[in-house]
């Protein structure tokens, strides 16, 4: 399993959002984007979950060339910007709805997957009803519940309580185990240095720097980026 | 704006909409029955259960936008989650999401348009005891038409064409609105623009107007030609929109996703 970008590039109305981006992600690993607020992170993850089309380049998932052979990965799960529900359903009949589309887990593993975020599956209140941090628990339980291998969660911890940081944690843990690819966005460098296994760095549109972060040595790498 | 936008979303929002909608229905038709009941008895004319089924969905510009935003208000509800970006990255293939989704419209438009029918004609049974009269000198269709028939129509042709009607009307709206949400993702943009495309459809004579299965008239039963084209039409018409879809999705992007 893996994610290769070859030089895409992306603009919208005539605006250059992303630009000259290669990478390639491996399964297994946990993946960190930073960067200043606007410098395309979240563009890249809706790219890699083929919500937009790169304006050129392409995007390869295991060989499969996104926006050609397939619209959308085949196994993902993410959480892009705010968690988007429906307000009228409790948590778990939202992830009930979902899970249903395709079909690959039951009730009992939307439970543990509820149970794993921190939220009790038998709340019955509504989704719009949730707290900020309830509702971004609930989109970091949709991520991973189908056990995807791809997971994309953007700024997953931002709205988060110390518990809840350390439950995002302790998931991360497990997703890398079982070989899941994560990408993930995140402002705090400290919990981004403990929650990635690599981190880029990304300004206007670029990737501008890659650390590795490998338990105590650490080897940074920087190209000079516009 | 704002306001329209909240209105709209509490609406779309409620899971009773259907509810609501079934309720209100029986409510509008009674009215726009009503409409046509008093305007026949100014002219001192009979009318029959045939005329009631037809006029009350030709007739009233007020009671066709009641019953666009009910079925708007409908349309919306259907397809609350299919643009969350959660349920897209689900999908098999986003031109197999607009399939599924002219799926839904087929389906939900039918069974408005079962509903409505048997609605209009319990009504019409209660408003009159005759099921067809245009073979009198006295009937609406004599008076349209200038001369009247030897025998009288069969009711059961009337309120075929009458559901016919309705289910391309309705699913028609309902493509086009699915269009528009694929072109501009945004809720409120699809609603003001069926609401355009129904006040466009419904006044003035152009080619929207005649493929619009308003068309369906007291003519259209004595020249089959007449009923056929009003059939025929609708068809071809969804069929572009279908088309025109299938090409949108596949190229659709959603720059905002996640946004709220
Ligand atoms: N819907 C949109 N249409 C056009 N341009 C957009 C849209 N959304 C974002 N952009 C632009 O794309 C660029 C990258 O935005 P993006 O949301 O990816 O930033 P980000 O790195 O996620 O920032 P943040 O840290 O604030 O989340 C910005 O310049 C922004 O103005
Ligand atoms: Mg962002």
């Amino acid at each position: 399993m893996y994610i290769e970008l070859k030089d895409v590039e992306k603009t919208i109305r005539g605006v250059t959002v992303l630009q000259g981006i290669n990478v390639r992600f491996e399964a297994g690993r946990v993946y960190g984007l930073k960067g200043k607020n606007g410098c395309g992170k979240t563009m890249l993850m809706r790219l890699i979950c083929g919500l937009i089309r790169p304006t050129h380049g392409t995007v390869d998932i295991n060989g499969e060339i996104l926006g050609k052979e397939i619209s959308f990965p085949r196994s993902i799960g993410a959480l892009i910007e705010n968690p988007a529900f429906i307000d009228g359903y409790t948590g778990f009949k939202n992830l009930q709805i979902l899970a249903s589309i395709q079909g690959k887990i039951g009730d009992e593993e939307i439970r543990d997957a509820l149970r794993k975020v921190g939220l009790d599956p038998d709340d019955k209140r509504k989704y719009r009803k949730y707290s900020l941090g309830m509702k971004q628990r609930l989109g970091i339980a949709c991520a991973f519940m189908e056990h995807p291998e791809i997971v994309v969660l953007d700024e997953p911890i931002n709205a988060l309580d110390d518990k809840g940081v350390e439950l995002v944690h302790d998931i991360l843990h497990d997703l890398k185990e079982k070989g899941t690819l994560v990408i993930i966005a995140c402002h705090d460098q400290e919990e981004m240095e403990q929650l990635a296994d690599e981190i880029y760095l990304m300004g206007e549109g670029k990737i501008t720097g890659h650390e590795l972060v490998e338990g105590k040595g650490r080897s940074v790498s920087s190209e000079e980026g516009a | 704006m704002r306001i329209i936008r909240e209105f709209f979303q509490i609406i779309a929002g409620n899971r009773n909409i259907s509810i609501l909608y079934f309720l209100l229905l029986p409510v509008f038709w009674i009215g726009s029955m009503s409409l046509v009941l008093r305007e026949t008895q100014q002219l001192y004319l009979e009318y029959s259960r045939s005329d009631l089924l037809l006029l009350s969905f030709n007739e009233g510009g007020f009671s066709g936008i009641v019953f666009v935003f009910l079925i708007l208000c409908f349309i919306m509800y259907l397809f609350r989650f299919d643009f969350l970006p959660v349920v897209l990255i689900r999908q098999k293939s986003k031109r197999s999401i607009w399939i599924s989704q002219i799926g839904k419209a087929t389906l939900s438009s039918f069974s408005i348009s079962i509903y409505s029918t048997g609605v209009l004609w319990l009504y019409a049974i209660l408003f009159s005891s005759i099921d067809n009269n245009w073979n009198s000198y006295n009937s609406i269709f004599t008076d349209e038409l200038k001369f009247s028939l030897e025998v009288p129509m069969s009711i059961w042709k009337v309120v075929l064409a009458f559901f016919v009607s309705m289910f391309f009307y309705v699913l028609s709206m309902s493509i086009f609105y699915l269009l528009i949400r694929w072109l501009f993702h945004k809720e409120i943009i699809g609603c003001i623009a069926v609401l355009v495309y129904i006040l466009y459809c419904s006044y003035g004579s152009h080619f929207l107007n005649y493929i619009n299965n308003c068309t369906v008239t007291y003519e259209s039963f004595v020249e089959p030609t007449r009923l056929l084209w009003p059939l025929l039409a609708p068809l071809l018409w969804i069929g572009v929109l279908l088309g025109a879809g299938a090409l949108l999705a596949n190229r659709a992007e959603f720059y905002s996703a996640g946004k709220k």
